[in-house]
């Protein structure tokens, strides 16, 4: 039995506690939300250990309200003009490039400083991609999308730089795992390129980091496996569980949601140092608790398909912001569950 | 100089203040009838927008749509709707609509009626000046959005699709039609569709390359047919209709283009090809804006040609 084997972690979100959601907006920066934050951050994380969770990433992320609006807000450059519709009657704020992109403020420093002080436990640090954010906003001002997103990941490396000192200070050697969220990756597939480019620059030269990229609800993961030659991340931490059936099994014709496992192998295969799956086995978007033997067949579909049992980690498709912290909570317990028992025969 | 007549199409955005009432009217905290009112209020708010800016031509902002198959799927018969789907590259979603049959009008869309999972109808808000437009998603952009559960051929759906269009439209009495493309029309077969939909009443707006044939299929000459500035298309777009139109407008970039600039560049292209009078539009519907933006946007098309 191995501890290190299908290591549990959290993608990043967790639903916040209404003392904290309710007021977010409008205390944001003042001393009370960074006491609401610490606090919430503190219940997530003894929530994240009573759960028996591997990796604790940052606490659920309770210093930030949304993934891109919380970026953008820290850096110089863009201007918000309004809110502009995601679908129906949700809306999200979109900004405009309108100089070069600096920046203003660090994003994460003072969160991860935060639950460094308050747990030993393993962490991952998510940051919102470079393609992402260049998807995500109107460009006034760069040639192309490829300057665009060339130019928030400097600033996104200058992040990792700083996230790194702090972490350095604290956990000396130990290695920092960097996860660069991607939603958007595989939105344009002729722009592949792009979005290994600006990936690989918000890494580049930093050393000692285990860096990581998560996408999520893709309408095909191929373009993605298909950069792995070029694209310098150690894992992918993907949505699969989403197209999954509920029934069970552990054949590929009866966990359809993880066959495409096979198109990463077959890449993976090709490289002299393969990369590891963070494999979703828990939908974000419903309430139904997925049982210990789902999940345990849907780990082992995906073992059956990548080969090698050390190559995959274990996590939600997507942060678990979506649902109550008790169904979130149900869901990380399931998951770790079923990790427990798969260890016994691994 | 060739005179240049103005158009604006598709889901305008709306203001805070009405998207603070859907939000009420979806936790049920606003009955709908006082939505509808003030959806109402708004839309002769846009209206009186465009004539001040002196638009041509205009299709209802379609304040209450969810997203531009959403209300004409619900009222249909044979349409069922499906998941959040990503539309297109963009970072915008709408239901999936599924077609499980034949097409088929399902209610009154010119009267007042809760759907549900849409703002309520009516499906347009005219004022029944001539410069109003009804704006429905074109063949090629329904069938290419939709779930084909059915295994509908091309021209079966978008047969069936205009004879639906012709139903749901006839009380409206608009005197023209703008349809929508938003993928490239390709080689496809366009006479299913324009049986049931005049093309002389119709203002088509295209995207990608334009294929003479493809426009030619339709049977009758266009109203217009708008395009991008792309090689060749507005030579292909003038042949193929009364009056071609150039969507020289960026409705992806809050960048505010100058309307001299685009004067000067509709001039160039009207002379270059022998055109004296064509439509300036934007290159997608407005809903992709913040509203400030999108009525920046309005104000500079009011601009141009003068």
């Amino acid at each position: 039995m191995s501890e290190n084997l299908f290591i549990t972690q959290e993608i990043g979100s967790f639903r916040k506690p209404d003392y904290l959601s309710k007021k977010f907006h409008t205390i944001e920066g003042q001393k009370e939300f960074f006491d609401l934050a610490r606090k919430a951050t503190v219940e997530t994380i003894d929530l994240f250990e009573k759960s028996g969770l591997d990796n604790l990433g940052v606490g659920g992320e309770m210093f930030r309200w949304e993934m891109y609006e919380h970026l953008a807000a820290n850096v110089g450059g863009l201007e918000f003009y309004g809110m502009v519709r995601s679908f129906d009657n949700r809306y999200y704020k979109k900004g405009s490039v309108v100089s070069k992109i600096t920046r203003k403020n660090p994003f994460h420093v003072e969160e991860l400083e935060y639950v460094l002080s308050r747990t030993k436990g393993k962490l991952k640090v998510p940051i919102t991609g470079p393609y992402t954010m260049m998807d995500w906003s109107f460009n006034e001002y760069y040639k192309d999308r490829r300057e665009l997103a060339n130019a928030y990941a400097d600033v996104i490396n200058q992040e990792i730089r700083a996230l790194k000192k702090v972490w350095e200070k604290a956990r000396g050697n130990e290695t920092l795992e960097i996860q660069i969220d991607e939603p958007a990756a595989t939105t344009h597939p002729g722009e592949m390129d792009i979005v290994t480019e600006s990936v690989n620059r918000s890494f580049q030269g930093i050393s000692a980091i285990e860096p990581t990229i998560h996408v999520c609800y893709s309408v095909d993961y191929r373009y993605l496996y298909n950069t792995l030659h070029d694209l310098k991340v150690q894992g992918l931490n993907l949505e699969y569980a989403n197209r999954d059936k509920y029934s069970g099994g552990t054949s590929i014709d009866q966990r359809p949601g993880y066959a495409d496992l096979k198109a990463f192998n077959e890449v993976n295969q090709t490289l002299s140092e393969k990369k590891f799956i963070g494999l979703g086995v828990t939908d974000i978007h419903v309430d139904f608790v997925e049982p210990v033997s789902l999940i345990k067949d849907r780990i082992e579909a995906a073992v059956k398909l990548v080969e090698d049992p050390k190559l995959l980690r274990i996590n939600p498709d997507c942060g678990l912001r979506t649902r109550s912290r008790q169904i979130g909570f149900d869901k990380l317990k399931n998951m770790v569950d079923a990790v427990k028992d798969l260890r016994k025969s691994y | 100089m060739a005179e240049i007549l103005k158009l604006t199409y598709g889901i305008f955005p709306k203001t805070e203040k009405l998207r603070v009432r859907v939000g009420r009217w979806e936790r049920k905290i606003l009955p709908a009838r006082e939505l509808e009112d003030l959806i109402r209020e708004e839309t002769e708010a846009f209206q009186k927008l465009a004539r001040e800016n002196r638009i041509s031509a205009f299709t209802d902002p379609l304040f209450n749509w969810y997203d531009i198959f959403r209300p004409l799927s619900l009222l249909s018969g044979g349409i069922e709707l499906g998941p959040l789907t990503r539309y297109g590259e963009t970072n915008t979603f709408y239901r999936l609509p599924e077609v499980r049959g034949p097409l088929s009008l399902n209610g009154t869309p010119w009267e007042y009626k809760e759907l549900g999972e849409n703002p309520p109808l009516p499906l347009y808000h005219v004022d029944q000046g001539a410069d109003q437009l009804a704006f429905v998603p074109g063949p090629v952009t329904f069938f290419h959005f939709c779930g084909n559960v059915a295994a509908e051929s091309f021209g079966n759906f978008s047969e069936q699709l205009g004879r639906f269009y012709s139903q749901a439209l006839a009380k409206f009495k608009f005197k023209k039609f703008l349809v929508f493309e938003s993928v490239p029309l390709g080689d496809k077969d366009l006479g299913p569709f324009y049986k049931s939909v005049d093309p002389e009443k119709t203002i088509l707006v295209t995207t990608g390359k334009l294929e003479g044939k493809t426009l030619a299929s339709a049977g009758k000459k266009f109203h217009s047919v708008v395009t991008g500035d792309e090689s060749g298309n507005i030579r292909t777009a003038a042949k193929y209709s009364a009056i071609p139109g150039l969507a020289l407008i960026d409705a992806h970039n809050t960048k505010l283009e100058d309307p001299k600039a685009i004067t000067n560049k509709a001039n160039d292209l009207g002379k270059e090809h022998g055109i004296n009078r064509l439509y300036v539009t934007h290159s997608d519907y407005l809903d992709f804006f913040p509203r400030e933006i999108a009525e920046k946007k309005v104000q500079l098309i009011g601009k141009i040609g003068e």
